[in-house]
């Protein structure tokens, strides 16, 4: 056993070695467009078309919006969970440069609406989405998402976005773990859970 | 003796308690969650399942770096068996019912240098009291996008066919992902199911196109001579001790993978040729065949709260004693009664997991063959008294996950037939059921 031991303790040594010496760390061109394709493909989807309704569309999104969000990831600014599970690791080796390159990329990739819903969930998140809840204090989302949710500036596209993202980023700024937009901090509070699913559904399905 | 076997176990686990609990950094196969930053659930529905993130890292060879970290991690296992039925009078039951260390693991894991990455195990086994290689994957990658071309593409060197591939529905890292070593095995498996693990050394090329296609094709031989390090700990000297084969073995992988929404769905085959010498220390003898063709799926259901998912496996193996039949058998080889004799394996099961926290999972394991008396003996125990190889049983096993890197099991396994048989299947009056096995763990990564 102790000659196994010996015998193997170059191999570890230069393994570790290896490890140490050689590994650099990674250092991502300003390529917004291959990077995207190499790396935020994996859970955003190519061209920034998520399937899977965990990770958040990226196409068309607006790229004020992308940039302080990635910044926010990079900065821990932006501090829920599922934040702090990936993209801040992702994020902490994204320089302004690059982020300006990842923004431009994706905001320029093709808008698609995601899938509908039962319809009267849908009129029902339409009339929250175009007037607000005027009784409960919610203000109309179009107002600053802007009239077909393509967003505006640092206010995101939430038209296509997976339903199930966006009803989970209203419970995170409701639970105060998202803290980095107080206005939406502030009007989550003011939507209870059938708005937020009809209007979820709604932004979903345009 | 047993009193101090339980003071180091208690001692060991206040230790890991102690670095887990301090180590608030660390997550699941760590070095790589330390390396990437990402959560283990980025990579695992519950380790080592993979999520399709965990087989993107895999693919491009562990390489994907955010940070600069020692890429060492570690792991035990500690465990107790409940065997429902206990017959010292013919084979001993060594170890039943006591808490044991099963296992005690260094992995090394991550990028090694550009674009060279490896997932290598060292491990220590608390039973055989031993330590040895475990699974282990050395790779290069590379990652073509343009316009909307995507491929991976790659090649590994490893130490266990199907240690490479990244659904779980294979063999290396199939379910159950941990199960006793203390406890009863049938006596009939195929080679690809395990035979050749840290016994062999093979390289092989990958592509996986457009996340669509995927296709492996590698071959196979013993980690002998300058591959040695790839079986270190396994015992060559005794006849019997390790998997001998006589030059190279082809293995193949060809699979179709499908995502959308939440779905992930995987349709595949693989297999294996392996000309293997009856005896290992006799390498001059003729050769037995075996072929294994095996056909595979694996579905994933996987948001942030729910996690339903499914794997099965069907392998079917020709074994051709063109060596140890006309001879009647090789050194301490084989003595077959046939010519030829088959087996087929049957592997399916489903998880569901809540919050990545809470999970079940629902296993049936079948295999069937041929009946050759020269093979499955009536011997007390771990005979067959009939000559089949027939097993059937089902697990079922549920999972708390009270920190991330810290998995605590009870899993059930039934047997409904062991060895040829349900009911006195050895001819000395043992039921299937009398293996049926009760068995705790707890499963520490750090």
């Amino acid at each position: 056993m102790k000659k196994l031991l010996t015998s193997r303790m170059p191999l570890a040594a230069l393994l570790a070695a290896c490890a140490l010496i050689l590994r650099p760390a990674s250092a991502w061109a300003e390529d917004g467009a291959r990077l995207a394709a190499q790396l935020c493909a994996a859970c955003h989807g190519v061209h920034g078309h998520s399937e899977s309704p965990m990770f958040p569309r990226l196409n068309a999104q607006t790229p004020e919006y992308l940039i302080a969000q990635l910044k926010g990831f990079r900065e821990h600014a932006r501090g829920e969970t599922d934040a702090r599970s990936y993209m801040w690791a992702i994020a902490s080796q994204l320089d302004d440069a690059t982020i300006q390159s990842l923004a431009d990329y994706f905001s320029h990739q093709e808008a698609m609406p995601g899938a509908a819903g039962d319809a009267a969930l849908l009129a029902n998140g339409q009339e929250i989405f175009e007037r607000g809840v005027p009784d409960k204090g919610v203000p109309a989302c179009a107002s600053c998402h802007g009239p077909q949710a393509q967003g505006a500036g640092t206010f995101p596209r939430l038209a296509g976005q997976h339903q199930e993202y966006l009803l989970r980023q209203i419970e995170v700024f409701k639970n105060g773990t998202r803290a980095n937009a107080p206005v939406m901090s502030a009007v989550a509070h003011t939507l209870n859970a059938d708005q937020a699913k009809a209007v979820a559904a709604y932004l979903q399905s345009r | 003796m047993v009193t101090q076997m339980r003071n180091v176990v208690v001692a060991l686990l206040a230790l890991v308690f102690g670095m887990v609990l301090f180590c608030s950094e660390a997550r699941a196969v760590p070095a790589f969650a330390r390396q990437t930053g990402l959560a283990c659930v980025a990579c695992h529905v519950s380790f080592p399942e993979l999520t399709p993130f965990g087989r993107f890292f895999k693919l491009t060879g562990y390489t994907l770096s955010n940070y600069n970290t020692i890429p060492l991690a570690a792991m035990v296992q500690v465990s107790q068996t409940n065997t429902r039925s206990i017959n010292n009078t013919y084979y001993d039951f060594a170890r039943n019912q006591d808490i044991v260390l099963q296992q005690a693991s260094v992995f090394y894991g991550g990028r090694i240098a550009g674009p060279v990455g490896a997932f290598a195990q060292w491990t220590y086994d608390g039973i055989a009291h031993h330590s040895g290689i475990d699974n282990t994957d050395i790779r290069a990658a590379g990652h073509f996008t343009q316009n909307d071309v995507d491929f991976i593409y790659g090649i590994t060197v490893n130490n266990n066919p199907t240690v490479s591939d990244v659904w779980n529905s294979t063999p290396a890292f199939g379910f159950p992902y941990a199960s006793s070593s203390v406890s009863l095995t049938p006596t009939a498996g195929t080679i690809i199911d395990g035979g050749l693990a840290q016994q062999v050394a093979g390289a092989a090329a990958y592509v996986f196109w457009q996340r669509s296609i995927y296709a492996e094709f590698g071959l196979y031989r013993t980690a002998d001579q300058m591959f040695s390090f790839f079986r270190t700990g396994q015992d060559t000297i005794t006849p019997g001790g390790v998997a001998r084969l006589n030059g190279t073995n082809p293995y193949w992988r060809l699979a179709y993978n499908a995502e959308w929404g939440p779905h992930s769905l995987m349709v595949g085959t693989y297999g294996l040729i392996a000309n293997k010498y009856p005896d290992n220390t006799i390498p001059v003898s003729p050769t037995d065949k075996f072929t294994d063709y095996a056909l595979d799926a694996q579905y994933q259901f996987i948001t942030l709260t729910h996690a339903i998912t499914a794997q099965a496996t069907w392998i079917h193996e020709k074994q051709n004693w063109s060596a140890s039949y006309p001879s009647g058998g090789i050194g301490a080889g084989p003595t077959p009664s046939n010519p030829n004799d088959h087996l087929d394996t049957f592997k399916a099961k489903v998880s569901y997991y809540y919050q990545r926290k809470y999970g079940s999972t629902l296993a049936f394991f079948q295999t069937t063959g041929n009946p050759d008396p020269g093979l499955y003996g009536p011997v007390p125990v771990t005979g067959s008294a009939n000559g089949l190889p027939d097993t059937r049983g089902v697990i079922l096993e549920f999972d708390y996950l009270p920190l991330p890197q810290v998995k605590l099991s009870v899993q059930y396994s039934w047997f409904l037939k062991f060895n040829g048989a349900r009911f006195n299947y050895d001819g000395s009056g043992r039921n299937a059921s009398d293996n049926n096995t009760l068995y705790l763990l707890g499963w520490f990564v750090f």
